[in-house]
């Protein structure tokens, strides 16, 4: 049996630096397919930013027109765009007008992050753990309540608990902040919310993967070896069973990042999950075209990182 | 950002929070109690709601009305519904035939219970309405109302068909369609009012119309028999309601309303300088308004709030203004 040590020791060389490099030439076009998309879809929407209730004067229109290029033809703003873009430039907001984009990402980003990291690392680490556990167990009482906690867990949506927490440890028990940011108590609940169904999703794989694993070649041949079974399982069985999860991961791990409109939404949190949402209705272009780069990055980055976990959890990937 | 006023902004995030400090340099900055103000945005106002109930907000300035039976029973004295200076009323075109008797409009009027519309069909978010004018505008006064604001709905039925009688109006011969714009409550509204004025022996269809071309339709002189409109006054004042049935004001007399006495009364009031006397004025122009009723008047827009019990000063007004400098709070 081949160790995996080994296998990542021959990858850590130059095949793994080119294929990362490849990979990250490759994500520039695929990021530029995608801001061309965005750009010329949301174009087509009807309406526009400055279109309100009571409609503008006409010149103070033109005026606004002229001030952010809209007077030009698009496919001149589609450039004008792309040169600030390369710059690191996302425009300023037509929504909230204190405000650039950028401006906007630099302070909401952070806080999506924290929340969407922790509650990520917390669902990886007991959703692993739990999924294990029930694999062992399988057909035992600890089996049959994780995987009906996890089916009840995936079952509940968001928009359910979140406001159901918030009554209940926040306006009734009066434990925790029942919404708003700041300190780590505010941070309790929503984490709590994002982690839950990703627990219950990550327990179901897990469990689904170790038993296969519990009854591969691999793991039969490493117990017949005299292994002790902890080495068996959180080496040898574990780590193939983790592989759907990784897979898992990378989609999962930009969209927690990048916020979730729900939870900020009923928990009064100052990400930028709900900017997606909040810019397409106001027809904010800058404002969606921002998060369609900023969550399109993470997903490039996250699915890089999920390929090359991958290849190092299982010796058979080849970076061709 | 430099300011003379009694706050100075501190900080602003987006969906977080605006924050604002006492400014020292205030004229009367001794008598600002509050320090430090934060205004949180909400996106649902359920979610103020929990924060207010979990004393993590000191006031919401908008109220969520799917609730309002639970705050109503659990929030006693914080929950606030102040007439708002707005009126909701119905337009109605005089200009034909089966609606040109006043005696007509005025038991349409009659007919309509009020109350059952403010607490029902808005849960309690409207205010019944017996004037055109909202009450609580400073220089106006006591308002002019309509004489059968304080009688049971029964006996009003009875006048209503007395008046019917007497203008000549048989039991049952009188259609009439009520027009509304897309909204679940102006349906229910309408709804409501088809039964009431089945009681006195009306009949009446409803027809729904999208918003956009509503308002244009009624600006336009439309083809209609009774609307449902609203006005939320610019400033507090009575003339701001009262000019919108001047003969000459096509784009709001939707119910092309013509009278030279009112339209006199109206100048007159223009042309009068103390305050007084422009109140009394304008009173007649309104009580005139009221008899001759080219316009019912059936609701009062209100303005809701929740005030915790720990912040003083709140006042409830008709512009729904609340400053801060006059504010403090209980520990």
């Amino acid at each position: 049996m081949r160790g995996p040590g080994r296998a990542w020791a021959t990858l850590t060389g130059q095949a793994m630096f080119a294929y990362v490099l490849r990979r990250f030439a490759g994500a520039v076009p695929t990021l530029f397919i995608i801001v061309t998309i965005a750009f010329f879809m949301i174009r087509l929407a009807p309406g526009g930013p400055f279109d309100l209730e009571r409609p503008l004067d006409p010149l103070i229109m033109k005026n606004l027109e002229r001030a952010y290029n809209f007077d030009k033809p698009l496919w001149q703003q589609y450039l004008i765009y792309l040169g600030n873009l390369a710059q690191g430039d996302l425009g300023p907001s037509f929504t909230r007008r204190d405000f650039s984009v950028v401006d906007l990402f630099r302070t909401g980003l952070p806080v999506s992050i924290q929340l969407g990291g922790i509650a990520l690392s917390i669902a990886l680490v007991v959703g692993v753990f739990l999924g294990a556990l029930a694999a062992l167990r399988q057909n035992t009482w600890v089996d049959y309540m994780v995987v009906g906690t996890a089916t009840f867990g995936i079952t509940i949506p968001t928009f359910v608990i979140a406001p159901v927490f918030s009554l209940f440890f926040g306006v009734m028990m009066g434990w925790l902040p029942a919404g708003g940011w700041g300190t780590w108590q505010h941070m309790v609940l929503p984490i709590a919310t994002l982690a839950l169904p990703q627990i219950a999703i990550i327990a179901r794989l897990t469990r689904g993967a170790t038993i296969e694993a519990l009854r591969s070649n691999h793991v039969r041949t490493a117990r017949a070896y005299g292994l002790p079974s902890y080495v068996v399982v959180g080496v040898h069985a574990l780590r193939a069973a983790i592989l759907p999860v990784v897979s898992y991961l990378g989609p999962t791990a930009a969209a927690l990042l990048t916020g979730s409109v729900v939870v900020e939404t009923i928990f009064g949190i100052p990400g930028i999950g709900r900017y997606f949402v909040q810019g397409a209705l106001g027809r904010d272009y800058t404002l969606v075209m921002g998060t369609v780069v900023v969550i399109a990055c993470f997903v490039i980055v996250f699915n890089l990182i999920v390929d090359v976990l991958y290849a190092w959890l299982d010796p058979r990937v080849r970076y061709d | 950002m430099v300011t003379n006023g009694a706050y100075m902004l501190e900080n602003f995030t987006p969906n977080d929070k605006i924050t604002m400090r006492k400014n020292p340099h205030f004229h009367d900055a001794d008598n600002v109690k509050i320090d430090v103000v934060n205004f949180i945005p909400f996106e649902d106002r359920a979610t103020c709601l929990r924060r207010f109930e979990a004393g993590e907000v000191h006031s919401c300035s908008d109220l969520d009305n799917q609730q309002m039976d639970y705050m109503k029973a659990n929030l006693g004295e914080q929950l606030r519904i102040a007439p708002y200076l707005g009126v909701y009323y119905l337009p109605v075109k005089v200009k034909k035939e089966k609606l040109a008797d006043p005696r007509v409009r005025q038991a349409i009027s009659m007919a309509i219970d009020r109350e059952f519309l403010a607490d029902e069909i808005w849960r309690g978010t409207m205010i019944p309405a017996w004037s055109f004018v909202p009450p609580g505008i400073g220089n106006y006064g006591e308002n002019a109302t309509l004489p059968y604001a304080e009688d049971d709905i029964l006996d009003r039925e009875d006048a209503a068909k007395a008046l019917l009688e007497e203008a000549g109006v048989a039991e049952g011969s009188l259609s009439i369609e009520l027009r509304h714009n897309t909204g679940e409550n102006h349906k229910n509204t309408m709804t409501a009012l088809s039964d009431m004025l089945k009681n006195i022996g009306i009949n009446s269809t409803i027809v729904e119309m999208e918003g956009t071309g509503y308002f244009d339709y009624m600006k336009q002189d439309g083809d209609f028999d009774m609307t449902r409109a609203g006005w939320i006054g610019d400033y507090s004042d009575p003339q701001n309601f009262l000019f919108l049935f001047e003969s000459e004001n096509l784009g709001f007399n939707y119910p092309r309303w013509e009278n030279a006495d009112y339209d006199a009364l109206m100048d007159k009031a223009a042309g009068t300088i103390d305050i007084d006397a422009r109140a009394e004025i304008l009173k007649e122009a309104e009580a005139l308004l009221l008899e001759e009723m080219p316009i019912i008047p059936i609701l009062y827009y209100s303005s809701g709030s929740l005030v915790s019990d720990k912040l003083n000063g709140w006042e409830d007004n008709v512009m729904n203004v609340h400053g801060t400098r006059w504010m403090s709070i209980e520990q």
